[in-house]
């Protein structure tokens, strides 16, 4: 490449890389900034205080409640959207009258605005009004109260991201099933091959990059999710479904204390380059 | 000897439009940080309130100098940008009826104002304070503002809002004061000026079903311990939980939690001690009385549907509504629910106002104490939540604000918005409801005896979260910043929810009120 070459792309990319430092690396350079100081949202005063937001979060229980409410919530919700993405994608991938319907309806959970679908699921777990208790008390799977928003709330705020985002990794993975030539699958079957063994020894490994790229992308979007668990149960009951982006926001904007908040967003910031760098070598290391 | 580059022709244009779009950027950017000002003779039929010292007799509020720190204000000129002055409006009243109410009034002022556009936009009441705030800090602050008197306090001191004395004045009975004719807390009156125009009043009650308080031979419960054998009594009977209790993590847990700690001779979690404010909370006697609340709470969350750990307005209202729950607790908007959803159940429905505690006798306020003669029964006080208009002083037309708010507050056009939520809504002003106007409302008409009891149950004693100390006392301003945080719902669900050690949790209350107050 010329250097005459080089400048020009660079004055291309250099509006967009004005405008990305802008809006997101500058944010990222003040939420950092504001993790060593005490800051309050709205006074003008802040003061350096080195690393005692994260002395102070890192000793409070309620902050590895949330790590661990975060753990769980994002692999959670990741591990059925992808099973069950890869199978809807798997069934979607057949052909059968009313298929291109199918599909439609299949990836729509994905297009509602999460504040609808929260809301629609809240009043369906509902112990006294919702659909799904009573229909499980009249299968009589359960006897009595159930309590899906109070016992098992953040299984119930797994089932909603599931619902909603599993059509993502249908997506997804449908698209790469047709780019898996279909060459191989007959000459499998003529191999006498099984349908776990074509699953196993073509399926897979064709969408071997596709499921890399969902899961990383999955994981960092489940970890960063605000609206859906705060819109659920606002991180109750009890902390129950308290995730750490629903800290960061709490103690950010409800208690106005936006060091603390900027130490709880910085630290999941850095986890989740971390988890990025490490799967991506990881994969790379696999491959070789 | 190599030979000289060209400079090839397409590639030098391409790099002469890339930094042209680069300059473009930085300019655009430019002006949209400095919007051009385009300075006009405006001629403008407003009324610009001049500030005038008003002498206030009762309550009178002393006012306690606190360094509360400035955030910084966009001085408002008085010269108009070119084009329609557009009125932002941020209210919590999201009923819709109250909604088609105020896009009523917005096209019969705008038709009469062509000048005018007012852009309606409304929030939750458990956002409403981070998003008055963050539109501070982001220097956009609201023309229009329905905010309750609570919140108002700290908004007031932190010099963002405008004085509204010439619409109170201009809303006052003939012959009175704005001291004599509004009812008591529901105005904001800071050094001297007026910095909220009430438009509403609402008493809040528990509501609870008579039918099956005389199949079960019920009395009405004036104590903890009363109203608890009142939900053990009632619950698994006739289908229905003995309370519809709110334990969620939202406004409601804490409002009701607050109520049964006023109604135990508490303090209001804070205090103005040796010049400061300071929580009380981990401080004797009122440590043990909020404790005493956080058990009777859990003990009555023993009655309560098993989701109520998720309950706040709309679960606590539809559990009632619906016939599942024997009691509630909520304002009057409860029952205007009840009778447009389940007018049967509202014909079998009253109220009665929020129990004492044992440790009522202390009673800081001197409240409790007068209550004697509510049909020989003792409730604990009730909390008023005045509801107004007020103009950010941060706004771009605060002065038109203040005409458009002066239309609004006429007596008629409240009594458009108080029958859109009957009982919920209530005139702030006396003299508004001696007209009685509002009384022509047929929910009203049908429960007399809820009316009755809200009247004698305001008259006899009431209190406000940011006078801890009365109607003498300082005002605490961050009333609105303490019930934005999750702090005291945090410590209720952690003993109702998470069976923590009722001291532990006062501790970590404490700890966070303690932190909070640091910022005021």
């Amino acid at each position: 490449m010329t250097m005459k070459e080089r400048r020009t792309i660079i004055c291309y990319l250099l509006p967009l890389a004005i405008t990305f430092s802008f809006v997101i690396i500058f944010p990222i350079f003040l939420n950092i900034y504001y993790s060593f100081h005490e800051k309050y949202a709205f006074s003008p005063i802040i003061k350096f205080i080195g690393l005692s937001n994260y002395f102070k979060l890192f000793s409070n229980p309620i902050f590895w409640n949330d790590v661990l409410n975060t753990l769980i919530y994002t692999f959670g919700s990741l591990l059925l959207q992808l099973i069950i993405g890869f199978c809807v994608a798997l069934l979607l991938n057949e052909e059968f009258k009313g298929r291109s319907i199918a599909r439609t309806l299949v990836i729509l959970p994905y297009f509602i605005s999460p504040v609808v679908a929260v809301g629609i699921f809240k009043w369906m777990l509902n112990e006294l009004f919702g659909v799904i208790p009573q229909l499980l008390r009249a299968a009589n799977v359960v006897h009595g109260s159930i309590g899906l928003l109070s016992n098992y709330a953040m299984l119930s705020l797994i089932i909603v991201s599931v619902w909603m985002y599993a059509p993502f990794v249908t997506i997804c993975v449908l698209a790469g099933l047709q780019t898996i030539p279909p060459s191989l699958y007959e000459a499998a079957d003529l191999d006498g091959a099984s349908a776990i063994n074509k699953l196993w020894y073509i399926t897979l490994p064709g969408l071997k990059r596709i499921i890399i790229i969902v899961v990383l992308l999955r994981a960092i979007w489940m970890a960063t999710k605000f609206d859906i668990p705060w819109l659920f149960l606002q991180g109750g009951p009890a902390g129950a479904t308290e995730t750490l982006p629903v800290l960061a926001y709490v103690i950010s904007f409800r208690e106005f204390n936006f060091g603390v908040g900027s130490t709880v967003a910085t630290i999941l910031f850095l986890a989740l380059i971390a988890f990025g760098i490490f799967y991506m070598r990881y994969i790379e290391s696999e491959e070789v | 000897m190599s030979e000289p580059k060209k400079v090839d022709r397409r590639k030098f244009i391409y790099a002469g439009l890339g930094a042209v779009a680069l300059i473009a950027i930085g300019a655009a950017a430019y002006v949209a940080m400095n919007p051009p000002v385009v300075t006009q003779t405006v001629t403008t039929s407003t009324t610009v309130p001049t500030t005038s010292v008003v002498t206030t007799t009762v309550p009178t509020t002393s006012v306690v100098t606190t360094t509360i720190p400035t955030t910084s204000v966009v001085t408002t000129t008085t010269t108009a940008p070119s084009g329609k002055k557009v009125l932002r409006w941020l209210t919590t009243e999201t009923a819709t009826a109250s909604m088609e109410v105020f896009k009523k009034w917005i096209n019969e002022y705008t038709t009469t104002h062509p000048d005018v556009e007012i852009q309606l936009e409304a929030t939750s009441w458990d956002e409403i304070y981070t998003k008055i705030l963050s539109a501070v800090a982001a220097g956009t602050g609201y023309e229009l503002l329905h905010a309750v008197n609570y919140n108002v306090v700290m908004l007031a001191k932190m010099d963002l809002l405008l004085p509204v004395d010439e619409i109170i004045k201009l809303n006052t009975g003939p012959g009175r004061t704005p001291d004599e004719d509004y009812f008591p807390y529901t105005r904001v009156v800071i050094n001297g000026h007026d910095y909220m125009v009430p438009y509403r009043t609402g008493p809040q009650f528990i509501w609870y079903r008579k039918d099956l308080f005389t199949k079960y031979n019920l009395s009405i419960p004036s104590t903890y311990d009363e109203l608890l054998n009142c939900a053990k009594t009632l619950n698994g009977k006739d289908g229905v939980y003995g309370y519809g209790l709110p334990l969620g993590r939202g406004g409601l847990t804490q409002e009701l939690f607050t109520n049964f700690v006023m109604g135990n001779g508490c303090k209001f979690y804070v205090d103005w001690v040796d010049g400061r404010w300071d929580t009380t909370l981990d401080k004797s006697p009122w440590r043990e009385k909020v404790k005493e609340t956080l058990l009777f709470y859990k003990e009555l969350m023993k009655y309560a549907p098993p989701d109520c750990g998720t309950y706040s307005y709309n679960e606590v209202i539809n559990s009632y509504v619906y016939g599942k729950v024997a009691m509630a607790n909520y304002a009057g908007r409860l029952l205007v629910n009840l009778e447009n959803t389940n007018p049967d159940l509202g014909s079998k429905t009253s109220a009665f106002g929020f129990p004492v505690g044992p440790g009522w006798k202390d009673d800081p306020l001197g409240i409790i104490k007068t209550y004697d003669t509510m049909g020989g029964l003792r409730f604990g006080p009730q909390p008023i939540f005045s509801y107004g208009w007020c103009v950010m002083k941060n706004s771009k037309y605060p002065y038109e604000a203040l005409d458009f708010i002066a239309y609004c507050s006429r007596h008629e056009k409240n009594l458009e918005l108080w029958n859109t939520v009957p009982l919920h809504e209530m005139p702030a002003i006396k003299s508004q409801r001696e007209v009685g106007w509002y009384l022509e409302n047929p929910i009203l008409k049908k429960h007399p005896d809820v009316l009755k009891f809200s009247d004698e149950y305001e008259a006899k004693g009431s209190y406000t979260w940011f006078a801890p100390r009365g109607p003498n006392g300082p005002l605490f301003p961050a009333v609105g910043q303490l019930f934005g945080t999750l702090i005291i719902t945090d410590m209720v669900q952690a003993v109702c929810l998470k069976n923590t050690n009722p001291d532990q949790a006062i501790d970590e209350a404490a700890t966070k009120i303690k932190e909070l107050l640091k910022q005021t």
